[in-house]
């Protein structure tokens, strides 16, 4: 068991992740609405407190099915939230969500010993301990919604891209959601909240800030996202790091670099 | 006029339930325990006599326990704590103890009763800091998995009990006869129970069984936890998984209030088997006496295939 087999599957899990995640937070970045994710995470993260309070393994099936439900009921109000005028209002409410479901994850979770480690992996994730069979169904899921997304990759790029105070078909707004929330309960599920947001985030963020267009960005975030996952989990192995922390705060690492790399070459022109 | 048979009333109805009161509050002495196992060994010895409740559910980790309102409100009826002590209770207790305000348990007072210096305690070798972990540097307070550390705690609760009250001290030494009696029983069946065990290398989640491993004849040669209280990173992992090869360890003990994966990921990648052992009373249902915890650890084992 040398270090290498003990990180392979993480690592194949992250690039898994990265894929789907940079894709989806272009999106998200250019909506807008960045908590939305935080809290739909959340959410689905509030879902798997329930399953376990009502007895079921956290890391058993029917927990993903908790989760997942989580998710989508979230997801829905997130939809219906294009209808509230203003993005402010939008922001608060999102952030209500997300910490009265942490909350309520806190307070079902903490009626038990085995609820507090449970709690922990929530946030932490286990990355480390992700098996190669998780691993292939994430990947068919993945591409079961990567389906979904491609077939209709046009008008959810004006859905994100568009005006933002005009309400397209609420259909179509739900389908986005659906598929990202989908998409976020597995990952929350196996990489824990912190992971799931950076990847969101992070490598999207990073690309936008020295390329234009969607298709560049992309490119450029799976680049940064990947790079970010090498370094983390190599700092994790060398210093006896948690694997999520180490690989949120490496690609934290790697915006500011990116960050200040823009902003030199701008300053040189 | 009228009045005055309606006042005689009201104080003799007053005077009715405050007799009647204390005469239910003298009936039995209440005990709390910080652990299950302690709360029911008391009821063993203590049977009618006495009303024993744990602050901390069997299901859950002593250690991490949760202070909570209901606790205290308990602490303040009680007439005895019994604690296992050697700081195992310490994120806990004291900020319980202080709310409540009940000065016949305080420390030092007969109400108080602390085990961890009636039993024989292991010491963690080498200098303890926070920087080794959750160390507890007044020893492994882990010493209930040992079944006669369970004995000695009963003598002492025993004598605790005759001590706070007396009049049923003829019923607290049958009650400690028939515990006796229950353990001279039991102790050569989970012998043989262990008998597969023997001489063997297993690994552990926490550093809380050796105590276990001393009273049956085993040797824990590592743990999942690369220090007391930290989750497995990878390097620890790799160091582990050599410790297991080394040793031909088959098997891992975990108690149940602990995260899964990690234990799942090492069977998986050594092949060792994983057995979730209870490590107090109350565990599962059905568990009532403190020798239901053994009965219940050797069939973990059993369960698990390991041997």
């Amino acid at each position: 068991m040398t270090a290498i087999e003990i990180l392979a599957p993480a690592f194949a899990l992250a690039v898994l992740l990265i894929v789907s995640h940079v894709y989806f937070g272009l999106h998200v970045l250019a909506r807008g609405i960045i908590f939305v994710d935080l809290a739909l995470a959340q959410v689905a993260a509030l879902g798997i407190s329930v399953g376990f309070w009502l007895g079921y393994d956290p890391h058993g099936d029917a927990s993903l099915a908790f989760a997942f439900v989580g998710a989508i009921l979230a997801g829905a109000g997130f939809a219906l939230l294009r209808a509230v005028p203003g993005t402010t209002a939008r922001e608060v409410i999102i952030g209500c969500v997300y910490v009265v479901a942490t909350a309520l994850s806190i307070m079902i979770l903490s009626q038990s010993g085995q609820g507090m480690e449970e709690l922990k992996a929530l946030f932490n994730g286990s990355l480390l301990f992700v098996s190669w069979r998780e691993i292939g169904l994430t990947a068919a899921a993945y591409a079961a919604i990567a389906l979904f997304q491609a077939l209709g990759w046009r008008r959810f790029r004006a859905l994100s891209l568009g005006s933002s105070e005009a309400s397209p078909g609420l259909a179509l707004e739900f389908g986005f959601f659906l598929s990202f929330a989908a998409m976020i309960t597995i990952s929350v599920y196996l990489a824990g909240i912190l992971v799931v947001f950076a990847f969101l985030i992070i490598p999207a963020f990073a690309a936008s800030v020295i390329l234009a267009g969607f298709a560049p960005r992309l490119i450029a975030g799976w680049v940064i996202g990947i790079a970010g996952a090498l370094a983390g989990l190599a700092a994790a192995y060398v210093f006896d790091l948690p694997v999520g922390a180490a690989v949120v705060a490496l690609l934290g690492f790697l915006l500011v670099v990116v960050g200040g790399w823009r902003a030199m070459a701008r300053s040189r022109r | 006029m009228t009045t005055i048979p309606r006042r005689a009333l009201l104080w003799i109805g007053a005077a009715i339930l405050l007799l009647g009161n204390s005469a239910t509050a003298r009936a039995e002495l209440n005990v709390i325990t910080s652990t299950a196992d302690l709360a029911a060994i008391t009821r063993a010895i203590g049977g009618r006599a006495v009303k024993a409740d744990s602050l901390t559910s069997g299901a859950s980790a002593p250690h991490f326990a949760v202070p909570k309102p209901s606790m205290i409100r308990r602490a303040r009826d009680a007439d005895l704590l019994i604690v296992v002590g050697a700081e195992l209770e310490i994120g806990w207790l004291p900020v319980v103890l202080s709310s409540a305000a009940n000065p016949r348990i305080n420390v030092g007072q007969p109400g108080y009763l602390d085990l961890s210096s009636s039993v024989s305690i292991l010491q963690e070798a080498g200098p303890v800091s926070r920087a080794q972990g959750d160390v507890h540097k007044s020893g492994n307070p882990h010493y209930m998995l040992d079944p006669q550390n369970g004995l000695v705690a009963a003598r002492a609760i025993a004598a605790r009990l005759a001590e706070l009250d007396p009049a049923n001290a003829a019923a607290y030494q049958a009650g400690l006869a028939a515990f006796e009696g229950e353990f001279r029983r039991k102790w050569p069946e989970w012998q043989r129970g262990f008998t597969p065990l023997r001489g063997k290398s297993v690994v552990s989640y926490h550093r809380s069984l050796p105590y276990l491993a001393r009273a049956f004849g085993f040797v824990i040669v590592g743990e999942l936890e690369p220090l007391p209280g930290i989750s497995p990173t990878v390097s620890h992992l790799e160091a582990l998984g050599e410790t297991i090869r080394r040793n031909n360890v088959r098997l891992l003990l975990m108690e149940g209030f602990y995260e899964r994966r990690s234990a799942q990921f090492l069977a998986e990648r050594t092949g060792i088997k994983v057995a979730v052992i209870p490590h107090a009373v109350e565990f599962e249902a059905g568990m009532k006496s403190y020798f239901d915890t053994f009965d219940g650890i050797l069939k973990s084992i059993r369960v698990s295939g390991a041997y």
